[in-house]
């Protein structure tokens, strides 16, 4: 009798300690984040940061789902709020004076550093980042050119979330091998990695102009004054703070100097000096970089190894011809490393950072050699040599081999 | 007297059992001590210098078994130093509370950290302990098979993590190997040789082996595959991690949360939670059980039941009151427990086994 009661009490201890945890969030007490922006902005002469995130609106979801196509027009599906504070989270919290719901941040997939904080120094944001329990290390991070607070005030134009468009961009990055995406743990391991500076994405406002205005990174949507979101050239950093931008094109020769280049498209001047008449489009790129030590000499070699198609010949000159097939490649292997030597230029004598990774190849390779030099490494790295060695090779022709020639 | 009537196999209870006790806890905090004096080479501390130490252990455990087949530690220990010996079995049993007691609050720190900031400390470790005392009382066999049934879930959660986390290792961030000499990776392999040594709870089980002829052979083997379970975790976190490895508080954990496989193998950090829970709840249960256990043999008592629930209270109070914060625990783990446990783990069975030698105490069989 006594064993039954006992058990029997038991069962009910389970039963009421099973009902639910302690920290317990339930879905229609959240309000999520989507998309992070941290600035730095100056109040009555004191540094405050502020926090903003476009937070998903919970009615709209519940009626459409996430990805209904036929939105209701005119309702956003996200709020965007935002608040100041003396530290980060104390600005984060600070959302509560205005939010119904418990802000939770663990599904915000993109956090989007402002160029003030990022010329101040990233070290402060990292740690806010790196210590929290939701934030993954796998967010992706951007740096935006001017505040992010404005980042994240533009509307989407493809998708229905702010967050999904530009989640889109980053992934779809690699076809076009011009836009370096990182993410949380790699930029933090960049940013404390000896003999390597960080760099990051940059994220920017584009605005649909009336015609004939010039616009960032070649784009012609036209527009009256519509903005949208790209992702356009890379966020340099020395010393954890934002020293400059590469653009578009210096980041493709970046990309191609450390092997991150997938696809993308070079085009060529094969028959004559003054136009670029063919277009090469990779399949596959890779490069290695090696450092040589002789003496007291510190030298590297990249080599990269490109391969690709032809896709666009812009003449009627034969092309499909062996010959003719090993000029193009030269010319392609004499583009790319016009390419990867202007952003080392960029690097080494504009902005004196360390983003190709040389001084973290040395250190691997040479790491006795590395612990004499280490202290004078930035001094040293504006001048050394570094020589590109590019082997380009055309596999296929595409659907035609020669150009049809027009009568 | 035998405390203890039930008989596990030396597989249930050497081979798989030290493994849940010794990978359940070191997997999630070694990495993170091994990298911060080590950095890189952590790896070279838990292959190598923890192994090396835990086959001495295994050694001189079997070779006081073999000279007193039928004693716990706890036994023995009297025979070989007479009234002394009371005071080191006390001892024992006092560091197996004392480990068991920061067990637990590992486990309840890791919980509160990473997955339920806002729920009180207790609420954990009673659930715990319970769980504990529940196997405790049940006995050994309980404790073996329940471990049998938990091993499978825990190395594959383990072997799983290692898996999905393949594409995202860079290896190259293991490199250069030993720039600064073997000095740190001596610092670094205080750590994982304490870890290691827990083995020694298997001196309090073995008169319990009913096929005696497998012991040593599973001891040896159980150190080895725990070195290669831990290097591999190392070599994976550094791996993924890279540089940022000795910041983290817990880096296995955080490389399960790097995972994401196209976008729909995401958040398997809940894997090392099941693995976690798992396997600290047979550590528990296991050093619960052989303190009990030990009490009953130091008092003379004719069964250990009794003395289970006074020493989950003094778990439990011990347990909350041990650290005032995560950074004491991490400190006290750091600095301050190897050292605490190499005199047990190798420092008190040496002794013994020299003192026994010399003055020819226990049987003399030749079996290895």
């Amino acid at each position: 009798m006594g064993k039954r009661f006992v058990t029997i009490l038991i069962i009910v201890f389970i039963l009421f300690s099973f009902t639910g945890c302690w920290s317990r969030r339930e879905i229609e007490k959240l309000a999520m984040a989507t998309i992070i922006g941290t600035d730095k902005v100056t109040i009555d002469g004191q540094d405050k940061w502020l926090i903003s995130a476009n937070m998903i609106k919970p009615r709209d979801l519940a009626s459409q789902g996430p990805l209904g196509g036929n939105g209701s027009g005119s309702d956003k599906p996200t709020v965007l709020v935002s608040s100041i504070g003396a530290t980060a989270w104390e600005a984060g919290r600070n959302l509560a004076a205005r939010l119904p719901r418990r802000e939770y941040i663990s599904h915000a997939n993109i956090f989007v550093i402002g160029e003030r904080l990022a010329r101040d120094g990233v070290d402060q944001i990292i740690d806010v980042i790196l210590r929290s329990k939701d934030i993954r290390l796998n967010t992706w991070v951007l740096v935006a050119k001017g505040q992010a607070l404005d980042i994240l005030e533009t509307e989407p134009e493809f998708e229905e979330l702010l967050s999904q468009e530009v989640m889109g961009i980053v992934q779809n990055q690699p076809v076009a091998s011009k836009v370096f995406t990182i993410d949380i743990k790699r930029f933090a391991n960049q940013l404390i990695t000896p003999g390597q500076d960080a760099v990051a994405s940059c994220i920017e406002i584009f605005e649909r102009k009336e015609e004939g205005q010039s616009q960032p990174g070649n784009s012609s949507d036209k527009g009256n004054g519509q903005k949208a979101v790209r992702l356009g050239g890379t966020a340099v950093f020395r010393k954890g703070k934002l020293a400059g931008w590469l653009n578009d094109e210096e980041t493709k020769g970046y990309l191609y100097g450390i092997g991150r280049a997938r696809q993308g498209i070079i085009s060529l001047s094969v028959h004559e000096l003054d136009k670029k008449d063919v277009a090469f489009a990779m399949t596959r790129a890779s490069s290695r970089i090696v450092p040589r030590v002789e003496g007291d000499e510190i030298s590297f070699i990249i080599d990269i190894k490109a391969e690709g198609d032809l896709q666009q010949h812009d003449d009627t000159r034969p092309i499909a011809r062996p010959d003719v097939i090993k000029a193009v490649e030269q010319k392609a292997a004499h583009e790319i490393k016009a390419l990867v030597e202007n952003a080392l230029n960029k690097a080494q004598n504009e902005f004196e950072a360390d983003i190709f990774g040389f001084g973290n190849r040395l250190h691997k390779r040479y790491p006795q050699f590395w612990k004499q030099i280490q202290q004078d490494w930035r001094e040293i790295y504006p001048d050394i040599k570094v020589t590109v060695n590019v082997e380009a090779k055309v596999r296929r022709t595409g659907m035609i081999t020669d150009t049809p020639a027009v009568n | 007297m035998v405390l203890e009537k039930g008989k596990v196999s030396s597989r249930q209870g050497v081979l798989l059992l030290t493994f849940t006790v010794v990978v359940s806890t070191a997997v999630l905090t070694v990495p993170a001590i091994t990298a911060a004096a080590a950095g890189r080479d952590g790896w070279i501390c838990t292959l190598v210098v923890a192994t090396v130490y835990g086959l001495l252990t295994a050694l001189v455990i079997i070779k006081l078994w073999q000279r007193f087949p039928n004693k716990t530690i706890i036994e023995y220990s009297q025979i070989i130093a007479g009234p002394l010996g009371k005071v080191v079995g006390a001892a024992y049993i006092l560091w197996f509370i004392h480990i068991n007691s920061v067990v637990v609050r590992e486990f309840g720190d890791f919980i509160l950290t990473s997955f339920m900031p806002e729920t009180p400390l207790i609420a954990f470790n009673i659930i715990l302990l319970f769980l504990g005392a529940w196997a405790t009382k049940s006995g050994l066999e309980v404790i073996c098979r329940a471990n049998e049934f938990i091993f499978p879930l825990f190395t594959l959660s383990i072997a799983g993590v290692f898996l999905l986390a393949m594409q995202e290792a860079d290896f190259s961030n293991l490199l250069p190997v030993m720039e600064n000499g073997i000095k740190p990776i001596l610092r670094g392999s205080w750590a994982p040789m304490a870890w290691r040594g827990e083995i020694i709870v298997v001196s309090m089980l073995l008169p319990y082996v009913d096929d005696s002829d497998n012991v040593g052979k599973y001891l040896a083997y159980s150190v080895i595959i725990i070195g290669i379970i831990l290097t591999f975790a190392t070599v994976f976190t550094t791996a993924v991690i890279g540089e940022l490895t000795k910041y983290l508080t817990f880096p296995f954990f955080e490389l399960a949360r790097c995972i994401t496989i196209g976008r729909f193998i995401e958040r398997v950090e809940a894997l090392v939670l099941v693995m976690w829970v798992a396997g600290v709840t047979i550590k528990v249960a296991t050093f619960f059980y052989i303190a009990s256990l030990g009490t009953g043999q130091l008092l003379g008592l004719s069964d250990y039941r009794p003395v289970v629930l006074p020493l989950g209270l003094l778990l439990g109070v011990w347990s909350l009151e041990l650290f005032e914060s995560s950074i004491q625990s991490i400190q006290w783990l750091t600095e301050v427990f190897s050292f605490y446990a190499f005199v047990f783990e190798l420092g008190i069975p040496l002794v013994l086994l020299i003192i026994a030698v010399l003055t020819k105490k226990g049987g003399q069989q030749k079996s290895g």
